[in-house]
């Protein structure tokens, strides 16, 4: 019966966001709210901040859920009030770019609801060590918990079809790894992000009709960030949230310091002449999961997304794999 | 790009089995791992070596990690320069 409820669920999600995300749109172009994309030789026009319509409805099925008691009712306030506070830091950002610096530190905060209203449980699972006491470390690390994930997803959105692609299977994992630990009931949360996700993806596939701006990706990795929390997969998420990881570390590692995308002069990757992408060879640009992609030869962006994909796959499975060694032990 | 594919899963895998095997160390030793002095100094002793210890193995991995693809990036370029 649940797991109807949770398809159920997952579909509303997806509905929402289908029928959200074209409306968002053309008040988006009506506004004049648009980004070009960068990536194609045409730079064509294409509506931002439509990541408003997995925001909204995320927060609508989240606030459905509310009437059926299959998860704890903290747990999914603090859910929707972290989506809802780093939603609205993420509409901010797109509307006049915040300090790189202040971003990390507000999304940061954003957990605060978390934190206050405890819905966390401070006895994480690891590989081979099993259920481990951080009562003290634990509420230190939750504003990393979010704020990275968050930033990462961020730094990953790209290119077409890259961010709600890659987090669709990221949500997949964490839904199938609480079905495969028996906790259903907090298999909710991923199965909204997911339905949200594989919508968007219909208008953000390449070529791109919509773009999620910061609002879209912010609230994504934020989401990802407080389901590993809220239903203490830590680990599992990590792992399964690599290659965001890895560009983010890699972006920060090479240029020495956190930095706003907008604000690097040498980009990681041009655009050639016959359409494809190449890695930019100036010392000055950062080294990103991108660049490191392009490296070897020019691709097409299409081309770029597949790697990145079977990369996310790839930590996916690994994902799984971690939840069974951690399993073994707990 | 197969080719590529190659190389970032390589990476992707080493960074996985670094934080299994991290894990297992930790596991294994950094847990276990208590000085032979009796009461709270020992304690106190066994803690510090510990945080010690672990901060140390999460550097390590860092620097490792970042060594890896900085090397994987500067192998490429410099392919890409001589031809």
């Amino acid at each position: 019966m649940i797991l109807i409820f949770l398809f159920c669920f997952l579909a509303l999600s997806f509905i929402l966001t289908y029928f959200l995300t074209p409306f968002i749109a053309d008040k988006m172009k009506k506004l004049n709210k648009v980004g070009v994309d960068i990536h194609k030789l045409n730079k064509p026009l294409i509506p931002e901040m439509c990541g408003l319509a997995i925001l909204t409805s995320i927060i609508i099925s989240s606030l459905i859920l509310f009437f059926f008691n299959f998860l704890e009712q903290t747990k999914l306030f603090s859910f929707i009030l972290t989506i809802a506070f780093v939603g609205l830091i993420g509409i901010i950002d797109d509307l006049k770019p915040l300090n790189p610096k202040l971003k990390p530190a507000l999304t940061a905060l954003a957990s605060l609801p978390i934190i206050l209203l405890h819905s966390y449980y401070p006895y994480p699972y690891l590989p081979f060590i099993g259920k481990v006491r951080l009562t003290i470390l634990y509420p230190l690390l939750i504003p990393f918990g979010i704020a990275v994930p968050a930033n990462a997803v961020n730094m990953m959105d790209i290119f077409n079809g890259v961010m709600p692609g890659t987090c669709s299977l990221i949500s997949l994992t964490a839904l199938i790894a609480l079905l495969i630990l028996g906790r259903w009931n907090e298999a909710f949360l991923p199965a909204i992000l997911l339905g949200a996700l594989l919508a968007f993806y219909l208008y953000n596939k390449f070529p791109a009709k919509v773009f999620s701006g910061d609002v879209g990706s912010l609230t994504v990795g934020a989401a990802i960030g407080a389901i590993a929390i809220l239903t203490r997969i830590e680990v599992i998420m990590i792992v399964a949230l690599m290659p965001h990881i890895m560009n983010a570390f890699y972006g920060l590692s090479s240029i020495g310091r956190l930095y706003e995308r907008r604000e690097i002069k040498s980009r990681p990757v041009k655009l050639l002449e016959n359409g494809k992408l190449a890695a930019n060879i100036n010392g000055d640009a950062p080294i990103t999961l991108a660049r490191l992609i392009l490296i070897q030869e020019p691709l097409t962006e299409k081309e770029v997304f597949k790697i990145i994909m079977f990369l996310t796959l790839i930590s996916s499975i690994l994902a799984i794999l971690t939840l069974f060694l951690t399993r073994c032990v707990s | 790009m197969r080719k590529q594919l190659i190389y970032l899963t390589g990476i992707l895998i080493i960074v996985w089995l670094s934080i299994i095997f991290g894990s297992y160390f930790i596991a294994a030793f950094l847990l276990k791992l208590a000085f032979p002095i009796s009461g709270w100094i020992g304690t106190f002793l066994t803690n510090i070596a510990r945080t010690v210890l672990g901060v140390a193995i999460a550097i390590i991995w860092i620097y490792g990690w970042k060594k890896l693809y900085t090397l994987y990036f500067k192998w490429n370029l410099r392919k890409l320069k001589t031809k």
